[in-house]
């Protein structure tokens, strides 16, 4: 690193240290390394398609928004009442039974 | 945090007592620091059975936070789907289960899989890694 740009530690680690491949875990913030930026994220209640044109495959994760006994909580499916699948065009938000009433909630990174 | 450190507050609150969800960077909150990412693509065994594949050999020497996205087949058809999904699947045919999920440990990135129905196709694989360690 130069002697321009940001560092922060952790508590307790000494900001001054040089970063290595195995201390790395221990900033908070290291501006060498690319973190992740959220390029958009919702709720849906029905199919959609997210036209975001990257041109690339961009990192994306999707929950169901519970209701009944879990109400307010966000479930990881395995392919049960929706689907969330991408291209470097689009990501694709599928919701597999028309009779479902619940929402589902997408985050789309800018990260490839 | 203590009276030092970095906070940066969404457009139109205040970043002094704005709550967590409004902010935009809080320095006692680690970001992810991406270490690497990397495409490759397997042919896989289609006969049921579990099946491992390294994807990567990182030699971090701890569990890094990881993420890996693949191609799959249409449960119902056998047919490839040309689309992405992350985290792990399992998918139900007539009858059949194709499974798909990632993992990792100290030393490498693996992906494992079972599959009993699918066109042989070759799934293409993306997956990332962070320097930031699973608890």
């Amino acid at each position: 690193m130069s002697d321009a740009g940001i560092k922060i530690s952790k508590f307790g680690i000494d900001v001054n240290i040089i970063p290595t491949e195995t201390n790395i875990k221990d900033f908070i913030v290291l501006d060498q390394k690319d973190s992740l930026l959220v390029y958009q994220s919702g709720v849906v209640d029905s199919t959609t398609t997210i036209n975001h044109n990257f041109g690339y495959l961009p990192l994306f994760d999707g929950a169901q928004i519970a209701s009944n006994g879990l109400s307010g909580r966000l479930i990881r499916t395995v392919g049960d009442d929706w689907d969330i699948s991408g291209d470097i065009n689009n990501v694709y938000i599928t919701k597999n039974y028309a009779g479902s009433a619940l929402k589902f909630f997408y985050i789309i990174f800018i990260n490839e | 945090m203590g009276n030092y450190g970095i906070k940066i507050a969404e457009e139109g609150y205040d970043a002094k007592t704005a709550g967590l969800n409004n902010l935009v960077f809080h320095s006692e909150y680690p970001v992810l620091k991406i270490k690497e990412s990397g495409a490759t693509s397997i042919t896989p065994i289609i006969d049921g059975a579990l099946h491992t594949v390294t994807l990567h050999t990182h030699n971090l020497g701890y569990l890094p936070v990881f993420d890996c996205g693949f191609e799959y087949y249409n449960p119902t058809t056998s047919v490839k789907v040309s689309r992405y999904r992350y985290g792990s699947r399992m998918d139900q045919g007539a009858g059949t289960f194709n499974v798909y999920f990632s993992y990792v440990d100290s030393a490498k990135l693996y992906f494992r899989y079972s599959l009993a129905i699918g066109d042989g196709s070759a799934l293409g694989i993306k997956y990332i890694l962070y320097y930031d360690a699973l608890p």
